[in-house]
């Protein structure tokens, strides 16, 4: 965000539409190193629509790891932190990991120690003619530096989690997001969109 | 689908110990059981790994001529019938868009003719030395006119006197 050099070009009107809340149970993960910035594309007239996510050809591959919470588990919020001279945007993503194995142990402390974007789906879709419908349900998080494990905690007593874990995804202290959550609409559609998803998800995503 | 489960984790299973999990040995065990019908032995760490190795070798190799990046989605303007994914793409459509798409090979990350590059290696082109025709040089030999020495003057030589 450059102050100054952006000014309102266009009108905001009434939403007729059904605007529904919150995110899926089920967001993807992927590691920050493995993202193709050069081949990824985005709308030539809004940087915030991102058209083609794509993952680099590394070994082992890179792969976009699901994580799925239960019942609304999973939770998003963006704010605007205004700094001195500059205007940014955190990104925050609370997840919530029903079991407590080795393997989701590991799993968290892998988390810790590395950075990745989410794509999370949205329950709203906006449907309204003439403007294609799907391209307010996947949005990319940690666009710019990725996000981090902010907090984790597990509370074995947690009559909610029973046990599970509570993790808190955000923007680092001081370097957060340029822009807001990116817009992810693929080929024009949103069966479109899903089928480039499904191209990069993990085999051990069902 | 569980080979390819395993295939994912299978270079971190045989490098990094931590990876060795309950959940992924179980995953081994039961696609082995699957290919041979034999159990493997639940202390043996070997084994897991062995086991791995004809598992991996069992998946027949990939037929298809082209591999599109993971995230790719092919599209022709005004034909939906050539869009297409990793998951959804014929050697058919990939010579067709290399046809007429030749810019798009850069979302391949196979092709046919290329040579298998290894993913993350970066591939040098050797450096073509032009050759260079040798150099004749016709050293002429040096003649150093040597100047005639001149005659000194030279002191008679002593001679000794003989004593009378």
């Amino acid at each position: 965000m450059t102050i100054g050099c952006n000014q309102i070009v266009d009108c905001i009107l009434k939403n007729c539409a059904n605007l529904v809340p919150g995110i899926k149970d089920k967001a993807y993960f992927i590691n920050y190193e493995d993202v193709d910035k050069d081949l990824s594309t985005f709308d030539p007239s809004n940087s915030l629509l991102c058209t083609q996510l794509v993952l680099k050809t590394v070994s082992p591959p890179a792969y976009a790891y699901c994580v799925e919470g239960y019942n609304f588990s999973n939770e998003h919020k963006t704010s605007l932190v205004k700094k001195t001279y500059q205007k940014v945007w955190e990104q925050g993503f609370v997840f919530r990991i029903f079991d407590n194995t080795p393997e989701t142990k590991l799993w968290i402390q892998n988390a810790v120690d590395s950075r990745f974007i989410i794509i999370q789906e949205n329950n709203y879709n906006k449907d309204i003619a003439p403007v294609a419908a799907g391209r307010t349900v996947f949005e990319i998080l940690g666009w710019d530096f990725g996000l981090e494990l902010n907090a984790a905690e597990r509370d074995a007593n947690s009559d909610e989690l029973l046990g599970g874990w509570l993790l808190t995804a955000g923007c680092s202290d001081k370097l957060k997001e340029s822009l807001p959550p990116l817009a992810y609409f693929v080929g024009g559609t949103l069966t479109a969109t899903r089928a480039a998803l499904a191209s990069m998800v993990a085999p051990c995503c069902p | 689908m569980l080979i390819d489960e395993i295939q994912s984790f299978a270079r971190d299973f045989i490098n990094i110990k931590s990876f060795r999990t309950t959940s992924r040995k179980a995953k081994i065990r039961e696609a082995y059981k699957i290919l041979t019908g034999e159990d493997i032995k639940l202390s043996c760490n070997t084994c897991y790994i062995e086991a791995l190795f004809t598992i991996i070798n069992s998946k027949p190799m990939a037929t298809s001529k082209y591999e599109l990046k993971k995230g790719v989605l092919l599209t022709a303007f005004g034909d939906a019938s050539k869009t297409c994914t990793n998951d959804t793409i014929t050697d058919e459509l990939g010579d067709w868009y290399m046809k007429h798409y030749p810019e798009k090979a850069i979302y391949f990350s196979r092709l046919p003719g290329a040579p298998p590059v290894p993913p993350s290696v970066k591939v040098i082109p050797p450096k073509i030395i032009p050759p260079v025709e040798p150099k004749v040089e016709i050293i002429s030999p040096k003649v150093e006119v040597i100047p005639p020495v001149e005659k000194v003057n030279q002191a008679p030589k002593r001679t000794r006197k003989t004593t009378k």
